[in-house]
């Protein structure tokens, strides 16, 4: 009595194509993980699906506790040992991972199915942990296919071709996807309800906190988009304004430049209230593990949504933490000309034009005789830009500089990239008795024209000079573009040889323009993808649902389900139920209406009843009737049977118009 | 044609009281040229029927009485050896007649239950390798007792195909059965009975039934049934399309007899019963179901239209 | 219901006896059912409820990184869910069930219920599972359009007239997140005959030497008497020497040598209490159909003549299941 297909079924056991697709839905939901776990894991996983197919020939049994509890001792000592102890997002993933894999080995139940499943989908959510581009979205979605073919599999008792079954699986997900899309946009969104470990493997991109010669050229060298924004104003700042602060360096060591210990968290600058022409854009950053982001000067107002910021006393908006996640945030900035500064401090002004002793003699001595020979500051970094004007020469590859490097650069290499510029200005500024700073940051960007936004990548690093005037406060002097004032204005691809050239973001600016443009394209469709999908938070939620419908309370929520509810019982009516009525014949439908009147007369037509058996029936019950009866009874006889004449019409008309009570 | 055929009814109701639709059934039967079967405890009034039916329709009539020895030569008949002239002479059977009542048909063995079947189909038979043709028009009325009686041998499905219909007569109601009782015998009727029917009227009558129109809304109806026949669980086999041909042909000749050159549903059903019964098995599930008569059910379940 | 009503002490059992009279109002009896969303019942099952608590794991994963994507999957596995019903629904509606009967059973045997089961157009059912409400589930899919009989076990445990009650259908493809099922009420009963119980004959009764084989068998017949001949009459059966002597043609007739009846009677096996006689009487029906010997029976309030044959022993056995059953059972 019992096939062996009951037998499945009542222990509820995995069949054997249902533990190959599970198979495969591991291997495929596993594999990016893989990359990011230690390389022993897949000496594990390796080891398990060897394991799993010898049970499955029946040479070896399933593992018994001990075993079982002995590889996870093992684990999670190797797991300990490879991260050092450190309680971390990698560590449990590893973890995940490497429970998920073991999982395979006690895989024979239905039950057991499921949960491989249920692990497979918050394997692919701790995918987008590390990554979370468009790529990895759309493996993601591949992976969902998989699990959903594997999970349906385990429900589908009948043998079916490979590609009916992932059609099935990818048919359900494209059907899941409206839902899921309506409750993304829709769905109140929370801040981070708790403080969550960070991934501790994933490195700082972009510049670091110190700056030696060399650094940003190297910075250059490397792709990558560090963020990118989109101005709000109809009227946008020419490329050369576009100067992204992001650091700033204030005491140097000869070398290097650096930042002081603390930074100082103190109000922002003032309008000056003269012209309130404010610029004001949106930034959406990649993270770069550094609590630093950029704007233009002077920042006065910005919006970070749920990371806590501040705006410094020197001009720039920090975070509490070091930024983890792409942030997109807002930003007004006011021009530095119209913004009134508090007088420096006599303490604050020492430390501005502080230099380290007994380094760079020339260069102090050259200083020291443009300020003899000048009446203003203006003068001397007029001298001082003049001086660079002569015969300096930007490249990529600078010659090696010594101890005292600004002397080398200024007086015998003569050869530099924008650090070495800005570094030697400040010296020189410094050694001439004017406040300055190093600022670190962006400049320029690409413009898309397509979808209005600039692109900052890390070739775009770039490093510049900031004066304190007397009276005027805070001005930048950019050095580099003394030297090459293409830099400035048609960025860094335009302003180098093409040796230099080639070494930019990779060699990406020499690749042909086919290439550029994909790329160009692809950089788009990132940033669509980042600044809508990636960074869609309540407050965008809030705007959006305000322009839809209007605000976000919960009954207007509520209704936008109902209405999704709604098209999609329309959709079903029109596409479903309807083709099924008119499928229908005009003396079927007739012949329904005139059951529905009939019903009316307390009588019921059966099935075996023929129009003219029913008649009589109806006659001898509603004896009122007696004429319609007879009527119909021959006219259905004489439309449907006799056929001599074509009266049909005449028996739906017959039908339809019977009398009702 | 219908005062000749309601005379015809008459006549036969005449005899058999109360039995108006199995003569109307048995008529139907034979002018849609198919033979009858009719399986009834004894005594019922079988054989009446079948004698009956000779008389008015003009027709020559012979009874065999089926037994287990019966051999097919004793119905066919044999060449038997003439002593003055030295030939072996043929002495034909009783199958040689134009209405043949096999009476208890299921007594005989199946050798020569099939030589009378192969007969009926042919309508001719082959003796010692001579093919001989059988009088036309050519009926054969089978009786049959009730199944599981001991010493019956049942006759296989093929077979029973042949029949057009199958009837049981049953008791009669008690209005008829006085009337009989205070009747005359009915064979003193029988014999006093005159022929209705010419044989070219009887022709021309069978001629007609094939006229008889059938609409397509008819054909879909029947054809629902037989499809329901064979996808339905509860019948062990459906019916075969020489059942349908059957049908159709027994609703045809029900239709004439109600003076209609067009076959209604109710043809259909009327006959459903006779055509079907021995045609059709259902799973030996006795109980469990409203419909127990597989007829009924099968009806019941085939909306008309 | 009756089983019910006996263990009717735990919630669980109060609320499922509920929820059978609420489906017992909306699902009269019927010997065919059609399933529709007025018979279906659909609802989250335990993996359902696990799958939410997965999707609300990652919500809440993907609400602390604030990671979209992650919100995204928690939400797509919501959908899913909500897809799934859908699914499920489709997966039964349209479904027709039709009793086709049941054959007759013997008390402590398995009673096989006969469905039959046809699929709409154009449409696969898959996996589905069938049980009566005590029985044993079975599982079995369909092809579009197939009309698929099948048998459905329910233990028979005591003598009389087996009810089986509601009949579950069952489905949870496609993922197993939403069950949807229905509890129809099939007009449909088994007779379940007592079981046969071996006992020795009572002796008192006068049937000879009951149990063995009776001595007339098919060929031994006996000469009855002479009739006139009739055309068709085997010519073996010619009563020749009558025909030599010019006395007219005759047929011999024999008839068959009749079996000793045996009369199985309530009374005789009043040693028993009444479901031991029951099973008795029922152990010696079954004995005299397979020695070929005609048996009648005589109970208090009936009696059946002697006979043979498949009809007889239902007729007998039926009479037995039926025996002395309160009305309503």
């Amino acid at each position: 009595m019992h096939t062996p297909q009951d037998i499945f079924q009542q222990q509820q056991l995995i069949r054997h194509d249902n533990l190959l697709w599970l198979l495969i839905a591991q291997g495929v939901v596993i594999l990016p993980l893989l990359f990011q776990l230690p390389l022993w894991l897949w000496l594990i996983w390796g080891g398990a699906l060897y394991w799993r197919y010898q049970i499955f020939k029946g040479k070896r049994p399933f593992p018994n506790s001990i075993s079982k509890f002995l590889i996870s001792a093992l684990a999670i000592v190797g797991l300990f040992l490879n991260y050092q102890g450190a309680y971390g997002v990698e560590a449990m993933v590893g973890f995940l991972v490497f429970t998920f894999i073991i999982k395979l080995l006690e895989l024979r139940s239905r039950k057991d199915g499921l949960l491989i499943i249920c692990i497979g989908f918050i394997a692919v959510a701790a995918q987008f942990l590390f990554v979370q581009s468009i790529w990895a979205t759309l493996y993601a979605a591949f992976s969902c296919v998989v699990l959903i073919t594997a999970w349906k599999t385990i429900y589908v008792t009948r043998e079916l071709p490979v590609k009916q079954k992932l059609t099935g699986g990818g048919l359900l997900l494209l059907q899941a996807i409206p839902l899921m899309l309506v409750m993304f946009v829709v769905m109140p969104r929370l801040g981070p309800l708790w403080h969550t470990p960070l991934l501790n493997q994933q490195a700082q991109t972009g510049f670091s906190e110190t700056l030696s010669p060399g650094d940003i050229g190297s910075l250059v060298q490397s792709t990558g988009t560090a963020f990118r924004v989109t101005f709000l104003d109809e009227t946008t700042p020419r490329q050369s304004e576009l100067y992204w602060r992001g650091l700033i360096l204030d005491t140097f060591d000869g070398r290097t430049w650096a930042r002081q210990s603390h930074l100082q968290f103190a109000g922002a600058p003032v309008p000056n209230g003269a012209s309130q022409s404010t610029v004001n854009y949106e930034i959406l950053i990649e993270p770069h593990r550094y609590p630093w982001l950029f704007s233009l000067a002077e920042p006065i107002k910005s919006d970070t949504g749920s990371v806590r910021s501040r705006i410094t006393s020197e001009g720039l908006l920090i975070t509490r933490e070091p930024l983890t996640t792409r942030l997109q945030y807002q930003v007004s900035s006011i021009r530095p000309r119209e913004t009134v500064y508090k007088a420096l401090s006599k303490q604050q002004r020492q430390q501005l034009t502080a230099l380290p002793i007994g380094f760079n003699p020339k260069t102090v001595a050259l200083a020291e005789s443009w300020r003899q020979a000048s009446d203003s500051a203006e003068e001397i970094i007029n001298k001082a830009l003049a001086f660079y004007h002569q015969d300096f020469h930007y490249t990529l590859s600078p010659p090696l500089l010594g101890e005292n490097s600004v002397d080398d650069f200024l007086f015998s290499s003569k050869q530099g990239f924008c650090e070495h510029f800005a570094s030697s200005f400040t010296v020189l500024m410094r050694a001439a008795d004017i406040p300055a700073r190093v600022v670190v940051g962006y400049q320029g960007g690409r413009y898309d024209a397509s979808e209005n936004y600039w692109s900052i990548r890390q070739a775009d690093a770039h490093a510049w000079t900031e004066v304190w005037l007397a009276g005027i406060g805070w001005l930048r002097v950019d050095p580099t573009s003394a030297v090459a004032p293409q830099r400035v204005e048609q960025g860094i691809d335009n302003a180098l040889q093409a040796d230099d050239r080639n070494r930019v973001a990779a060699g990406q600016f020499s690749a042909p323009q086919w290439l550029t443009n994909l790329r160009h394209r692809f950089d788009a469709a990132n940033y669509l993808w980042s600044r809508w999908v990636l960074s869609y938070d309540a407050q965008q939620q809030s705007q959006l649902l305000k322009q839809l419908f209007g605000g976000k309370e919960p009954w207007r929520i509520g209704l936008i389900f109902l209405l999704f509810l709604g098209s999609l019982m329309g959709a079903y009516i029109v596409f479903v139920i309807r083709p099924k009525w008119q499928a229908r014949t005009p003396l079927q439908q007739a012949l329904k209406t005139f059951d529905n009147t009939c019903q009316q007369w307390q009588v019921q037509r059966e099935n075996s009843e023929t129009i003219a058996q029913f008649c009589l029936r109806l006659r001898g019950v509603q004896p009122q009737l007696d004429t319609a009866c007879e009527r119909l009874a021959r006219l259905s006889q004489a439309a449907l049977y006799d056929q001599q004449q074509d009266n049909q019409k005449q028996l739906v008309s017959a039908l339809k118009q019977f009398p009702k009570e | 044609m219908q005062p000749l055929l309601s005379e015809l009814v008459t006549a036969v109701s005449h005899v058999l009281l109360g039995k108006d639709q199995q003569v109307k059934l048995a008529i139907a039967c034979l002018i849609g040229r198919g033979h009858l079967l009719i399986e009834d405890l004894p005594g019922m009034g079988k054989t009446t029927l079948a004698h009956c039916l000779g008389k008015v329709l003009g027709l020559d009539y012979q009874r065999v009485q089926f037994t287990s020895d019966l051999l097919p030569a004793d119905i066919l008949g044999a060449a038997v050896f003439d002593k003055q002239q030295s030939t072996f002479n043929f002495h034909p059977g009783p199958i040689f007649t134009q209405l043949l009542l096999a009476d208890e048909i299921n007594r005989s063995t199946p050798k020569t239950q099939s030589a009378l079947l192969e007969a009926m189909e042919e309508g001719q038979v082959s003796i010692e390798g001579e093919t001989r043709q059988l009088p036309t028009p050519f009926f054969v009325i089978a009786t049959q007792n009730p199944t599981s009686q001991s010493g019956t041998f049942m006759l296989p499905e093929s077979q029973l195909d042949r029949f057009l219909m199958r009837l049981s007569l049953g008791y009669p109601d008690q209005q008829s059965e006085r009337l009989l009782l205070q009747g005359i015998d009915p064979r003193s009727r029988i014999n006093e009975m005159q022929p209705v029917l010419t044989h070219q009227q009887l022709q021309s009558l069978q001629q007609q039934v094939t006229l008889v129109r059938c609409s397509d809304p008819l054909l879909d109806y029947l054809q629902k049934l037989v499809t329901f026949t064979r996808e339905d669980g509860r019948f062990t086999y459906g019916l075969s399309p020489r059942g349908a041909l059957a049908w159709l042909s027994a609703a045809k000749a029900w239709a004439l007899l109600a003076d209609r050159d067009y076959v209604i549903p109710e043809d259909i059903q009327a006959v459903a019963p006779a055509v079907l019964g021995h045609r059709v098995r259902g799973d030996e599930v006795e109980q469990g179901h409203e419909h127990n008569n597989l007829i009924d059910y099968l009806l019941a379940s085939v909306a008309v239209i | 219901m009756l089983n019910l009503t006996n263990r009717l002490f735990s919630p669980i059992k109060v609320l499922q006896a509920l929820f059978f009279s609420w489906v017992d109002i909306r699902n009269p009896v019927a010997t065919t059912v059609a399933l529709n969303r007025r018979n279906l019942y659909i609802f989250p099952s335990l993996t359902g409820l696990c799958v939410f608590t997965l999707s609300s794991i990652l919500w809440l994963l993907g609400t602390s990184y604030q990671n979209n994507l992650v919100l995204a999957l928690s939400y797509l596995l919501v959908s899913l869910m909500m897809v799934a019903i859908f699914h499920t629904y489709a997966n039964l509606a349209g479904l027709t069930i039709k009793v086709l009967g049941v054959k007759p059973v013997f008390a402590n045997e398995t009673a096989y219920f006969s469905l039959q089961l046809s699929a709409a157009q154009h449409k696969h059912y898959e996996n589905l599972t069938i049980r009566w409400w005590q029985g044993e589930a079975a599982c079995f899919d369909l092809q579009p359009g197939q009309v698929l009989p099948i048998q459905v076990a329910l233990d028979a445990q005591k003598r009389g007239i087996l009810t089986p009650g509601k009949l579950l259908i069952e489905s949870r493809f496609p993922l197993g997140v939403i069950r949807c099922w229905t509890w129809v009420n099939l007009q449909t009963s088994a007779v379940v005959f007592p079981r046969p119980l071996k006992v020795p004959f009572p002796v008192q009764l006068g049937c000879g030497n009951a149990g063995e084989h009776g001595t007339g068998g098919q060929g031994m017949e006996d000469f009855d008497g002479l009739k006139v001949y009739r055309p068709g009459d085997p010519i073996k059966h010619i009563a020749w020497k009558h025909y030599a002597r010019e006395k007219g043609l005759y047929s011999k007739q024999y008839s068959a040598q009749l079996h000793q009846d045996c009369w199985l009677d309530w009374q005789d096996f009043a040693h028993f209490e009444v479901e031991q006689r029951l099973s008795a009487i029922c152990y010696w029906v079954l004995h005299f159909e397979r020695t070929q010997q005609p048996y009648g029976l005589i109970m208090p309030d009936t009696q059946i003549k002697p006979a043979i044959g498949e009809q007889h022993r239902l007729t007998v056995l039926t009479l037995l299941a039926r025996f002395n059953l309160a009305r309503g059972v």
